[in-house]
């Protein structure tokens, strides 16, 4: 346990170093809920790269390399030189959450482990293995149904003696609250309430999450849905971040690491983070060239995964979610984002991205027509189940998309007095629909129960939609707080 | 004097004079009444599935519940909108109350529906043979596959010969062929234990995983402590019986 308690701390330290110079200006509580991902996805996507080129990593060469990877986000941190309260302030909220993290499961043990949890360590525990590359049949036979990000994340288990990384699941559990929390303090800093209502407001998403059973579940459940929620959550609200004025267009590294680490963390990611990158393209705030350059990085490295792994599995099986075509479909998808962005740039495309953005969840309304005409049936039990999950017990999911629509109902009557917040409220309403219009596309509609994929993948946008509702809730009921000598016009 | 709107810091762009004087538009009137009206069918879905909700607890009170919700905080979000000061004073109090009850109405319930998972039916803590044994589920679609693989990993580096009455599923036997060198192979000239021996093996520590149809799969005494060296290079797991398998250790490595 205190190995892995080390190697998460580095991992944090480099995810740390990732920020670079924006670390002052994106807030303590996001970048201490932001590194511990980005660090996690950044080393993942090095021993990708590794596994790629077939280099077997031993445990020297391991450390070898978490070492070096640590002294330089160390040395990037200390060359831009953030305000010491701030890194000190980071530096201990991260140190809770590992800590914290470990003595929990010191105490508990807590793994819930499924069939499905089951062949992502089997992927994990070959990724080692002296003898087994990824294209031998032990491995390239699950890499068309268990996307990489998981099962990279877990392999240095090998180095520590164990099946799985005890503290990965929890520890995501508790980043995720973090980074919700930071993100309703970011959202209302322009906001002049006092400072109870605003620390109320960030603690919201976060007893939200401790009382749904599904989340709670997913904090020891070897299984991606939350993490790509955290990655998710993270990657959305830097990108807010880098579009306010008082932001910085270095927080784009995490970012980008973060949305790349949802396209490879579930099969279905490219086209959640193609909506999250065509809602960052209409962010006028953002140098076009650097909107451009975030959107093709992270589109190159997912197109590049695809490519190697279509190349790897060559004829999909019949069982296989990922087939050629679907991710064509994906890539496709992340490349348009690309040329939204690219061309948004240019006076007279801007307007129409904007129109093209804001039209995404009207556009997946309107694509669930032809399945509706022509396979009424599979749509509709689709369609049906996939509501019914959000309040049947057994979906787990408690109480709290019921409580979402009376609050729905409030944030629509008055206009958002929260600055950018638009961009949530569009991604998290776009992939709601997206999520929706999967299981009519796909061939089996989804089904009734917590383990259903519709039903985890609502876990991908939950912390974002509570994060958003607390904002604006308390940002539109909240009484001002105004400074001495000021009255209320 | 100065007003709240000029001279507050950071002030943000859209104050709420502004917003008192123009937000309820024709638009948030539509919303609202799209809002009211999916309010009412949930609601009434709600009342319709009650009678056949045993089966999944709470559902349809849930529905009732949003439904009527809904329905109220959209007549309470349009009386807001007619009388402003309602919004600020009125408002925050309500939402205030029914964010803590619905709070308490998860911490009450989240026990019990965490309880509709079987975790000791669903965990594995490790992928140990041991730990396969104890919790695993002889229902489930991949058990034969998850206590082969556990069983691959104890007798790392040895054949494999699995009997071709053992039911592998084809989607493993296409990909997960490194479970087994040889799978379906001929085993008749392995020499079986009577169901007699296998169940001495067990009272003598032998380990039994349970596979796929009630079936299962014995491991004699000397093969379940972990890092037990292997003294043969070839293992095979053979038929005892319709229901059970044993696996046994052979000279040498069958074609």
């Amino acid at each position: 346990m205190i190995v892995e308690t080390l190697y998460f701390a580095a991992l944090a330290i480099i995810g740390l170093g990732l920020f670079g110079k924006s670390v002052d200006k994106t807030g303590v509580l996001l970048v201490a809920g932001i590194s511990i991902p980005a660090g996690i996805g950044f080393m993942s996507l090095i021993q990708l790269l590794l596994a790629i080129a077939s280099v077997k990593l031993n445990g020297l060469f391991f450390w070898l390399l978490v070492a070096v990877l640590t002294v330089a986000a160390t040395g990037r941190l200390v060359a831009v030189r953030p305000e010491r309260k701030t890194l000190a302030a980071i530096g201990a909220m991260i140190a809770v959450a590992i800590v914290g993290t470990a003595v929990f499961q010191t105490a508990f043990h807590a793994a819930v482990l499924s069939f499905d949890s089951y062949d992502y360590l089997v992927l994990s525990s070959n990724l080692y293995r002296p003898d087994t590359e990824l294209s031998s049949p032990a491995m390239s036979g699950f890499l068309n149904n268990y996307p990489p990000l998981l099962w990279i994340a877990h392999g240095p288990a090998r180095f520590f003696g164990s099946d799985f990384l005890t503290l990965l699941h929890p520890l995501v559990f508790a980043s995720t609250m973090i980074v919700s929390a930071g993100l309703v303090i970011f959202g209302l800093r322009t906001i002049s309430i006092s400072r109870w209502a605003k620390w109320g407001a960030a603690i919201v998403p976060s007893l939200v999450m401790v009382t749904t059973p599904q989340i709670l579940h997913h904090a020891v459940y070897l299984m991606p849905n939350l993490f790509t929620g955290l990655l998710l959550t993270s990657a959305v609200s830097l990108l807010w971040v880098s579009s306010e004025r008082d932001g910085s267009i270095a927080v784009l590294l995490p970012a980008a690491i973060c949305l790349a680490g949802v396209a490879l963390a579930r099969q279905e990611g490219g086209l959640m983070a193609a909506v999250a990158m065509v809602a960052f393209a209409t962010k006028d705030s953002v140098p076009w060239r650097a909107r451009t350059a975030f959107c093709a990085s992270v589109a190159a490295i997912v197109t590049a995964w695809y490519a190697i792994m279509i190349a790897m599995t060559g004829e999909a099986s019949s069982e296989a979610i990922l087939t050629p075509m679907n991710a064509a479909l994906q890539f496709g998808c992340l490349w348009i984002a690309v040329a939204a962005s690219a061309s948004s740039g240019w006076a007279p495309l801007s307007r129409l991205v904007s129109i093209g953005a804001a039209s995404m969840p009207v556009v997946l309304i309107l694509a669930h027509l032809p399945f509706l005409i022509f396979g009424p049936a599979h749509a509709i039990q689709s369609m049906g189940t996939f509501g019914v999950n959000m309040f049947w017990g057994g979906s787990l999911w408690g109480v709290w998309w019921v409580a979402t629509m009376p609050l729905l109902a409030l944030t629509l009557i008055a206009p958002s007095r929260i600055h950018g917040s638009g961009m949530i409220a569009l991604v998290t309403l776009t992939i709601f629909i997206l999520i929706d219009f999967l299981g009519v596309l796909r061939p089996a509609p989804y089904r009734l129960g917590d383990q259903d994929s519709g039903n985890r993948m609502l876990i991908h946008i939950f912390p974002l939609v509570w994060a958003y509702l607390a904002m604006r809730i308390v940002s539109e009921l909240t009484p001002e707080k105004l400074p001495k000598g000021v009255v209320s016009a | 004097m100065i007003t709240s709107s000029e001279k507050i810091p950071n002030a943000s762009p859209k104050e709420p004079e502004e917003i008192s004087g123009s937000m309820y538009g024709a638009a948030n009137g539509v919303a609202l009444g799209c809002c009211f009206a999916i309010g009412v069918i949930i609601l009434v879905a709600g009342i319709v599935l009650y009678p056949a909700s045993d089966g999944a607890p709470g559902t349809a009170r849930r529905a009732i519940f949003v439904g009527a919700l809904s329905c109220f905080s959209a007549l309470v979000a349009l009386a807001a909108s007619q009388f402003p000061r309602l919004w600020k004073m009125i408002l925050p109090p309500v939402v205030l109350v029914g964010f803590l009850g619905v709070l308490l109405g998860g911490v009450l319930t989240t026990g019990r529906d965490l309880s509709l998972i079987s975790y000791s039916k669903r965990s594995h803590t490790s992928l140990f043979v041991e730990d396969i044994s104890a919790t695993s589920p002889s229902s489930n679609e991949r058990t034969n596959y998850r206590a082969l693989y556990a069983l691959r990993r104890r007798i790392a580096g040895a054949h494999l010969i699995i009997d071709p009455s053992l039911p592998l599923d084809r989607w493993h036997l296409k990909y997960r062929a490194d479970l087994a060198d040889v799978i379906a192979a001929d085993t008749s000239s392995t020499p079986s234990p009577s169901i007699g021996q296998v169940i001495a093996w067990l009272e003598s520590g032998g380990i039994e995983l349970p596979l796929q149809g009630g079936k299962r799969l014995v491991l004699p005494p000397e093969l379940t402590t972990n890092g037990t060296k292997i003294s043969t290079s070839a293992l095979a797991i053979v038929a005892v019986d319709t229901t059970t398998y044993a696996l046994v250790q052979i000279p040498q490595a069958q074609p």
